[in-house]
């Protein structure tokens, strides 16, 4: 069978986004009517790290880089809500912006000098940062700030307004909240991987002398776009305050940053929507493993948690071998058996004014996209 | 940064102790000690940096399983700590080489990314099962040099006294003998002469008929025997051994290789040396710091080398051809 192609921006592939769009609308809406608390509360945790994981996914995946401090940004994010709604009586809404920016300047400033050079010095950087937080989180001189060890307490309590059409409990309001501004979150991200920024770092990503040479200035592209990834996980930090009700520490730690950078490689690196998939699979994973541990001799009793850790720790090499291109990857390779998405070919200009230059066939799209959809 | 924590900084600024010959003399030496371990940490970095560019993220849990492998040996078992710690080294030798040839090589085609994933997933995967064979608790410190209270040099009668641990020159012989025998074995060996060939050109090496692959291999081992000696000596130095024994100590290895040069063996030494030295006095000489931000010094050393000397100290600099 010979797949269908669709140009993008066609009313044809409208369609398809919008019934997309459609479709997760109503998932989101059935699930937040529909299902127990504590599994809202996993679904909230999720649409947090969804935009956490998309941040990685903006640095991963549309700049080479790889950042192994994440955590550090999402943790920060978390603190400066807490601060700002606890000691300073600021609404949920008002405290992401703040966290945004606070957290885009962060990831600047460790960003500017790691990014002049090529190589794994921002994976330095950030795995310094991811070590540091914790214990700059816990220090007594910010105890007032921070809460210390212990973590800080925010108690949000959103509840859902009375003009809501949709009778949800507490926690289905919270899913809710969470799943809007993700969404909208990704649909900014994909806005901009599509725009001269995207093109640019793309660009960059896959030669970075020959798009230097075309005028892109490579640290400034990827500093910028380090900056925005960080402060995407520093603004889903303080969306988690939402669900859930307490910043503390060790929030900001290597573990999470390496669980982050896992759904990344399990959605698919450098797919948009594979973000949402890797959270989901972060979130679930632990409830999985928690009913293995008694087939386990080695992690029987308590050790479920240490059970999930191995498990994301095998998740991660058994995908670089097996599917790297992660699930989404997957995905689209089976779509594109039924139906591809190529882009719109700009319209020629010919230099020759005589010759008629006629549209372009769809043989001519596949041909010229190399069948790659 | 055990002594910061014994000293009570009265006043802001520089603690008057500071000047104090004897206590600054064991402040040096205390840096240096704990000094030479962060050295052996950026060893096994530069050894894995200088033929394949790679960082290996997983370097620290790969120690802390190998110390505990001298645990369940040396302790456990009962066997004299030299035979426990040779056999666990062979141990994470053969292991070390394993993960090159059977997790790393066939991702690193692919992407350089795809390696730094790899050892992200043996980091968890690592630290996981260690935890769940050992136990999350601190067990038993390894203690193979003599560490009663009177196993000490004294050099200057108190108070303040000072005085240099029969455990802080064993640390000190270690590593020397240890540098000695590296530089005998890349200088001096047929075997070091392709190690230093495969560093310095992979593509020309293959061509004149190096086993590049086994080579590559050879570093992971020598990283990985080297990074069970330090994690044991670690474990003596901070009388502490549990299954996030390493994570910090990684981060001041990977500082320590970051200034002295990522290629650079004497880099890692003498790079080494100063981080110690930096995590012992700077708190000192300015008491706001205090001990608990002697990690956040980590990440200033690098954030430092990158803007002042993006190569370190001893690194060459890379050249990019267009």
């Amino acid at each position: 069978m010979k797949p269908r192609i669709i140009e993008r921006a066609s009313p044809a592939h409208r369609v398809w986004q919008i019934t997309g769009w459609a479709i997760l609308v109503v998932a989101v809406l059935v699930i937040a009517k529909g299902q127990p608390n504590y599994r809202l509360l996993l679904m909230s945790n999720a649409a947090a790290l969804s935009v956490a994981i998309l941040g990685l996914n903006l640095v991963v995946g549309f700049s080479g880089q790889i950042s192994l401090g994440h955590s550090a940004f999402f943790g920060f994010g978390g603190y400066t809500a807490a601060v700002l709604i606890v000691d300073h009586d600021w609404p949920f809404l008002a405290t992401l912006p703040v966290a945004a920016l606070f957290g885009g300047v962060l990831g600047f400033l460790l960003g500017l000098p790691a990014l002049r050079i090529r190589g794994l010095y921002l994976a330095l950087v950030t795995l310094a940062l991811a070590i540091v937080f914790p214990s700059l989180a816990k220090i007594d001189q910010l105890a007032d700030l921070t809460g210390g060890a212990n973590g800080k307490p925010v108690p949000v309590g959103w509840h859902r307004p009375s003009w809501f059409p949709l009778k949800v409990t507490q926690q289905g309001w919270q899913f809710l909240v969470l799943a809007a501004l993700a969404g909208l979150l990704f649909f900014l991200a994909s806005n901009m991987v599509r725009s001269r920024a995207g093109r640019a770092l793309v660009s960059l990503r896959d030669n970075e002398i020959g798009a230097t040479v075309s005028g892109v200035y490579p640290a400034g592209w990827k500093t910028g776009a380090f900056a925005i990834s960080a402060a995407y996980a520093s603004m889903a930090g303080a969306m988690l305050t939402l669900a859930i009700p307490i910043v503390a520490p060790d929030t900001g730690g290597f573990v999470l940053a390496i669980q982050l950078i896992t759904g990344l490689v399990l959605g698919g690196i450098g797919i948009i929507s594979g973000s949402v998939v890797g959270a989901l699979a972060i979130v679930w994973l632990p409830e999985l493993t928690r009913s293995w541990g008694k087939f386990l001799p080695l992690f029987s009793e308590n050790k479920t948690a240490l059970l999930a850790n191995a498990a994301y720790g095998i998740l991660l090499i058994a995908m670089m071998f097996v599917m790297p291109g992660g699930i989404m990857w997957f995905v689209r390779f089976v779509r594109s058996k039924f139906v591809r998405f190529v882009p719109r070919l700009p319209k020629v200009s010919s230099l020759d004014e005589d010759v008629e230059v006629g549209p372009i066939s769809a043989a001519t799209v596949q041909q010229t996209q190399g069948g790659s959809a | 940064m055990l002594l910061a924590a014994s000293v009570i900084a009265k006043v802001p600024g520089i603690d008057s102790g500071f000047f104090r010959l004897a206590f600054f003399l064991k402040l040096v030496s205390n840096g240096l000690v704990n000094g030479a371990v962060y050295a052996l940490m950026a060893l096994t970095v530069v050894i894995i940096y200088r033929t394949t560019s790679h960082l290996n993220f997983a370097q620290g849990e790969m120690a802390t399983f190998g110390a505990f492998i001298v645990f369940a040996l040396a302790i456990q078992q009962g066997i004299p700590y030299v035979f426990a710690i040779i056999i666990a080294m062979v141990i994470s030798m053969v292991a070390g080489a394993g993960f090159e040839r059977f997790l790393v090589r066939p991702v690193e085609k692919r992407s350089a990314l795809g390696v730094v994933i790899v050892t992200l997933g043996l980091f968890l995967t690592l630290n996981a099962f260690t935890a769940a064979i050992w136990g999350t608790e601190s067990v038993d410190v390894l203690k193979p040099f003599p560490g009663g209270l009177g196993d000490k040099f004294t050099f200057m009668d108190g108070p303040p006294q000072f005085f240099v641990t029969y455990k802080a020159v064993g640390i000190w012989i270690t590593l020397a003998v240890l540098v000695i025998a590296l530089w005998w074995l890349l200088q001096h060996t047929k075997l070091g002469l392709a190690y230093r060939a495969v560093a310095s050109n992979r593509e020309s090496s293959l061509a004149v008929g190096i086993p590049v692959g086994r080579m590559l291999m050879l570093g992971w081992a020598i990283s990985a025997g080297i990074g069970t000696l330090a994690a044991v000596l670690i474990s003596e130095q901070s009388n502490n051994l549990d299954f996030n024994l390493m994570g910090v100590v990684l981060l001041y290895g990977f500082a320590a290789a970051a200034l002295g040069g990522f290629d650079s063996i004497v880099g890692a030494v003498v790079g080494g040396m100063i981080v110690g030295l930096v995590e012992a006095l700077v708190p000192q000489l300015f008491t706001f710091i205090g001990s608990e931000l002697s990690l956040a010094m980590a990440l200033a050393i690098i954030v430092i080398v990158l803007l002042v000397r993006p190569q370190g100290i001893f690194g060459t600099k890379r050249i990019e051809r267009v």
